[in-house]
């Protein structure tokens, strides 16, 4: 490895080319805090206290009157840090660096304007112990009303905030759903913020998988490059957990409509939240299982469900045919834990909004027991724990088969694409992603459906062994942002259809 | 250095102003992540001011430095998991000179592919390539023994280069007739 051939002068190019010679300009942001930081002092190296602990011998203490002399003091220390924590709850959060023109919790000072958000933040704040324990009765209202807000600290400094919102479920009852509003650093254009209502892939269906129950550092990496990417564009972002994640209801998982309800009042609650300085125009981007298919319901429902809001168009990256039933199919077949998983989170989630599909009815022994795992798991746990399954392990019925539960999930596929769409695909590294199909569905009727191809996606993902489904936003990132803003702009959206 | 090692503050700003280009740099492809990286060297910097009195060989200030930085590093790139959307850095460097086509497909495919290194051995590609460190000191840097970090380096560089290769092959699919 001494001498470099060519590729490795290849390699060197490549990175310098990709630093770039800019000088960072936080330099002044560095020196500032050192400026609050006070130095260990030299014998706090580990090295440095062996002569004093022999100067402690030499003053003759006893080794035992010491040791509880430090456990007294340690005591102290912690009930002063729980005396003094208690009464503060933010210490012990990650300390934000200072970036009051960002930060939702800095104090409003003369020097700024308020934030758009910060009096209905403020009106609504939760005081409780528990955001996600819905309140009982729930006080009716629309769906898309805030019913609390709460702000969160972002290492980032981003203006992030934590909402419970009225929604609907698939039996019309009025539900309350957590989710996040991120609201960018830029003032709010003429007519108000574009919204981008986002949906996220399965994660699981235990409720600390909800987005919004994410920590402070967490969060900025939480689909936070693509979070940050959308704030960069000027765009409000309404990001649901879905029914039932997260909150103490349960979660119907797969279940479209569900979805796409949640996904149309995140952006009402975001409208309510920042009031004139948020506009009605909309896109709905989903990812992947659940949250493209997602986001393609909420486009066929959005007319009939939100007729207030001004849908521009939908995305749907690595996913979004809303054919449950060629989903299932796969899952099924697809054999290995990624079926397995997926297929048991489905059947517990049809079971969550429609009463009378009753899990016991089509699952072995050993399926029945995975189900409980469910709603304790995220997504890489149940992977983990149904590794060895089957599908055949696990159901006794094909759900397609038995007329109940084909009925509930045939009726769930979305038919129509009312509105420009954009159909993000990954080649063919998930079976029920075969977006070429779907586009070709969506065609009929609309031909402002596009269709782009990320191959170099597939095969990222795949070696990186994250997520697949979100290597897609790295390399479609450029045409994405395009078609956002042409759409937000007006302009006639383009089609691949007749191609 | 002894004038920050004693609480100079701003001595030390010095020391960092001298230093917080290549970490910025470093971190920036280690981490693929502008943003974050910000926040990786700013606390690295601040916490090697805490502890600078305990720097026992005032001399070896640099790689001390690198080393807190490039376990900041992986550390944060262990926190993204699996939910991470790698963002590419922002405003790429457009090559000085007019490029073919060819050594533009050869970036992107390089940019891919080094997602693809865990972070010890992206850590390893930045401090041997760019910080144009032997492999001792990378070694060093990294808290590993220099043959893990010979080897690791060969499976790195084994990657990137599949990728390369691996893109050639890559026809990338035509829609046409697609949707027909």
């Amino acid at each position: 490895m001494t001498e470099r051939d060519d590729f490795d002068r290849q390699i060197v190019d490549w990175l310098a080319d990709e630093a770039g010679d800019g000088a960072p300009d936080y330099i002044a942001v560095v020196v500032a805090r050192v400026d609050r930081t006070r130095q260990r002092r030299a014998w706090a190296a580990l090295p440095s206290l062996v002569p004093v602990e022999r100067r402690l011998r030499g003053l003759d203490v006893a080794p035992a009157l010491l040791i509880v002399l430090l456990l007294g003091l340690l005591l102290v220390t912690i009930v002063a840090a729980a005396v003094i924590g208690g009464t503060n709850p933010r210490l012990g959060q990650i300390i934000a660096l200072p970036a009051p023109s960002q930060s939702p919790s800095a104090t409003p000072t003369e020097s700024r304007q308020p934030w758009p958000e910060e009096a209905r933040a403020s009106q609504l704040e939760f005081h409780g112990r528990d955001f996600y324990v819905v309140p009982r009765p729930l006080a009716p209202a629309e769906p898309g009303a805030l019913v609390s807000v709460q702000s969160m600290d972002t290492r980032s400094h981003r203006r992030v905030y934590r909402i419970l919102y009225h929604s609907r479920s698939v039996s019309d009852r009025d539900i309350a759903v957590s989710g996040t509003i991120w609201i960018p650093a830029s003032p709010p254009p003429p007519g108000g913020y574009p919204i981008v209502s986002f949906a996220m892939g399965d994660d699981g269906s235990g409720d600390m998988c909800a987005m919004s129950k994410t920590d402070a550092v967490s969060i900025d990496t939480s689909y936070g490059g693509l979070m940050s990417l959308l704030l960069d564009e000027g765009y409000v972002v309404a990001y649901t957990d879905y029914e039932g994640l997260g909150t103490s209801d349960p979660y119907p998982f797969a279940v479209l409509e569900s979805a796409a309800h949640t996904m149309l009042d995140a952006a009402r609650a975001g409208r309510e939240l920042l009031g004139s300085a948020a506009g009605n125009r909309i896109v709905l981007v989903g990812d992947g299982f659940f949250g493209g298919d997602a986001a393609t319901t909420g486009g066929e429902r959005a007319a009939d469900y939100a007729p207030d809001l001004d849908v521009r168009g939908v995305i749907a990256a690595d996913g979004g045919g809303g054919d449950y039933e060629a989903a299932l199919r796969d899952l099924v077949t697809a054999g290995g834990s990624s079926g397995v998983s997926g297929l048991i989170q489905s059947i517990a989630g049809f079971s969550v909004a429609y009463p009378e599909l009753r899990p016991e009815d089509i699952l072995t022994p050993l399926g029945f027991q995975d189900i409980r795992l469910v709603d304790t798991t995220c997504w890489t746990q149940l992977h983990s724990l149904v590794d060895q399954q089957s599908a055949d392990d696990v159901l006794a019925v094909n759900p397609l088969e038995e007329p109940s539960w084909a009925r509930r999930i045939a009726a769930m596929t979305v038919t129509t694409a009312p509105y420009p769409t954009l159909l993000m695909a990954t080649g063919d590294l998930e079976p029920d992603t075969d977006l070429r199909g779907i586009a070709a569905r969506f065609c009929r009727g609309n031909d402002a459906v596009l269709l782009h191809d990320y191959p170099a996606a597939q095969v990222g993902a795949r070696d990186a062994g994250n997520d697949p489904r979100q290597g897609v936003f790295v390399v479609g990132w450029p045409d994405a942002r395009q078609w956002m803003a042409d759409r937000f702009a007006g302009v006639a959206p383009p089609g691949n259809c007749n191609e | 250095m002894a004038r920050a090692r004693s609480g100079d503050r701003d001595a030390f700003g010095q020391l960092a102003a001298l230093t917080i280009g290549r970490l910025d740099a470093a971190a920036r492809l280690i981490i693929r992540d502008r943003e974050r990286a910000r926040d990786v060297v700013q606390e690295t910097l601040v916490r090697a001011w805490r502890s600078l009195p305990t720097l026992r060989n005032p001399e070896r200030f640099e790689g001390w430095v690198r080393q807190l930085l490039v376990r900041a590093c992986i550390d944060e790139l262990r926190r993204m998991r699996r939910h991470v959307v790698e963002i590419e850095l922002t405003d790429l460097h457009q090559p000085a000179v007019a490029d073919s086509a060819t050594l533009v497909a050869d970036r992107d495919a390089l940019r891919r592919a080094f997602r693809w290194l865990d972070p010890e051995q992206r850590s390893l590609v930045v401090l041997h390539y760019y910080l144009d460190l032997p492999l001792v000191e990378a070694a060093e840097a990294l808290e590993m023994p220099v043959g893990t970090a010979k080897s690791r380096l060969h499976r790195a560089r084994g990657t990137l280069r599949a990728a390369l290769d691996a893109d050639e092959r890559i026809d990338r699919p035509s829609l046409e007739g697609r949707l027909a």
